[in-house]
């Protein structure tokens, strides 16, 4: 048993036409090669451009640790990105203000401590 | 059947909202059992409805079920039947004694088409490419301090910073690139390869099966006479078009033809004496709901039919988990064409209230006919009028 983290993303503004979709990829191995079983599912907060995941991991250690975002919505949106971790009390392990993304783009980064 | 047991079976059909009541009744032509052009054709599959429909002659029970494919087609099925006002069961269900109508809808949804193409892309784009999966962008970003590490902004980089340098780009250093721009484009194209008439246009366009049937108890030519079976029947074949304008808003029209068996019939009061040994006690037997027909029975006619309605219900711009959305609906018709023919009109308000993920349906409305040549049952010229109110209830509309 180990840290729990959890992905929130921020819309800027509502995107018209298509549902946006975000899928997240977290490198826990820490081998910079992403499987399948690594992929989270985000799920949108009823009420608000927000999409949450949350990812038990089996050690407390973030550090450097890689994750890959892709978004398929509307270009021009920005995104806020934040990562926290609880361990040992919730606290960030990354943030990304202001992400604006083409259609289908992804980002990557990786996590602190 | 006992009543209790009757009024268990009542009790039944109100829990699956469907439901009804009735005195004597009989098929009808099947466009009467879609209340609103807007309900049959659901984005959400499968989808079901049911509505308990109360004029003045009949109370009659309509349920629907619809499914849409995967992809592109939708089925949608409908199947009503009037019901028996003693025993307050569906009259078809009653054996030797069968009364129903039932349509069938075969079509292309465009809306159904526009979320299946819109999920599945989004499905296969959000699929990783090789370099995706080994994090060549983020190996990249680090290497030359790009941030946000995202593949356009590498892309960017190189092209207005990096192979604006002197010397350029190497091949090495683009072919490094290609494939995070190959995935983004791919992704791309696969969201734009949906086509335009599906992102512009809402529509449904197929085709209705419809079927009446009938068999009644009736007094031919004599009413001394026992009560002989008598069917009528109708079957239609035709065209069904709809257009959905700012999602609220819908026309629909369909034209077809039609075979049908319609003997003209007549409701009396049918007396009879009850025996006495006492003249001064008399006593008679009356049903008021006697079916009484003259003449040979007709033979089927083939006619045609022209059909056209305004639906719209009043949707704010967003919709709620527990919200109420009006709407009225207009019909005109022209049945029996080649026939004898007559102007059909429908005039419907009625009421969604939505407490997800069930929505009600209440309405009322009228049925207008007016008769544009002289047939066995009905003098040119001659107008009747029915007023109808309905319940029932369906799936909430999706939120958006």
């Amino acid at each position: 048993m180990g840290a729990t983290i959890e992905f929130c993303f921020k819309a800027a503004r509502h995107i018209d036409g298509l549902t946006p979709a975000v899928r997240i990829w977290l490198d826990e191995n820490r081998d910079l090669t992403l499987q399948d079983e690594e992929e989270l599912t985000v799920t949108k907060t009823t009420g608000a451009l927000e999409w949450r995941a949350t990812k038990w991991l089996s050690t407390f250690d973030t550090e450097r640790m890689a994750y890959r975002v892709t978004f398929l919505v509307g270009a021009s949106v920005s995104w806020l990105l934040t990562v926290t971790s609880d361990s040992p009390t919730p606290h960030p392990i990354s943030q990304k203000a202001d992400i604006t993304l083409y259609p289908s783009d992804s980002v990557t980064g990786r996590l602190t401590r | 059947m006992s009543r209790a047991c009757k009024r268990a079976l009542v009790g039944a059909s109100l829990v699956v909202a469907s439901l009804v009541a009735a005195t004597s009744a009989r098929g009808d032509d099947p466009k009467k059992q879609s209340l609103t052009v807007l309900l049959p054709t659901p984005v959400d599959a499968p989808a079901a409805d049911a509505n308990l429909i109360f004029t003045s002659d009949e109370k009659r029970l309509t349920l629907s079920v619809t499914y849409a494919f995967p992809s592109l087609v939708s089925v949608s099925a409908r199947i009503s039947a009037p019901l028996d006002g003693d025993s307050r069961i569906a009259r078809f269900l009653a054996p030797g004694n069968p009364a129903f109508e039932g349509e069938l809808s075969l079509g292309y949804d465009s809306r159904r088409a526009m979320k299946w193409r819109t999920e599945e892309a989004a499905r296969v784009s959000l699929a990783l490419s090789p370099e995706e999966r080994t994090f060549e962008d983020l190996k990249l970003c680090e290497a030359n301090q790009i941030e946000p590490c995202s593949q356009s902004q590498i892309v960017r980089w190189m092209r207005d910073e990096h192979c604006r340098s002197e010397r350029g780009c190497t091949n090495a250093q683009l072919e490094r690139v290609a494939p995070l721009q190959m995935a983004m484009e791919r992704r791309n194209l696969l969201v734009s390869n949906i086509p335009s008439t599906l992102r512009n246009v809402e529509y449904w366009v197929g085709g209705d099966l419809a079927v009446g049937y009938d068999k009644l108890g009736v007094y031919r030519n004599d009413l001394a006479l026992a009560p002989t079976d008598v069917t009528k029947y109708d079957v239609q074949l035709g065209a069904n078009a709809a257009l959905f304008l700012f999602h609220a808003f819908a026309i629909n029209l369909r034209a077809g033809g039609e075979v049908a068996r319609a003997p003209s019939l007549e409701r009396v009061e049918r007396c009879q004496a009850i025996a006495s040994t006492d003249p001064t006690v008399t006593g008679r037997a009356c049903d008021k709901n006697a079916l009484f027909m003259s003449g040979a029975l007709p033979a089927a006619a083939a006619s045609a039919y022209v059909r056209f309605a305004l639906d719209y219900e009043f949707h704010k711009s967003k919709l709620t988990r527990q919200d109420i959305i009006p709407g009225v609906e207009g019909r005109v018709g022209v049945e029996r064409l080649g026939q004898s023919p007559s102007l059909d009109l429908r005039f419907t308000v009625f009421f969604t209230p939505v407490i997800d993920p069930i929505a009600g349906q209440f309405g009322v409305g009228v049925d207008w006919s007016y008769a544009l040549e002289t047939s066995a049952a009905r003098p040119a010229g001659q107008t009747t009028v029915v007023p109808f109110a309905f319940v029932g209830a369906r799936p909430a509309p999706i939120l958006k």
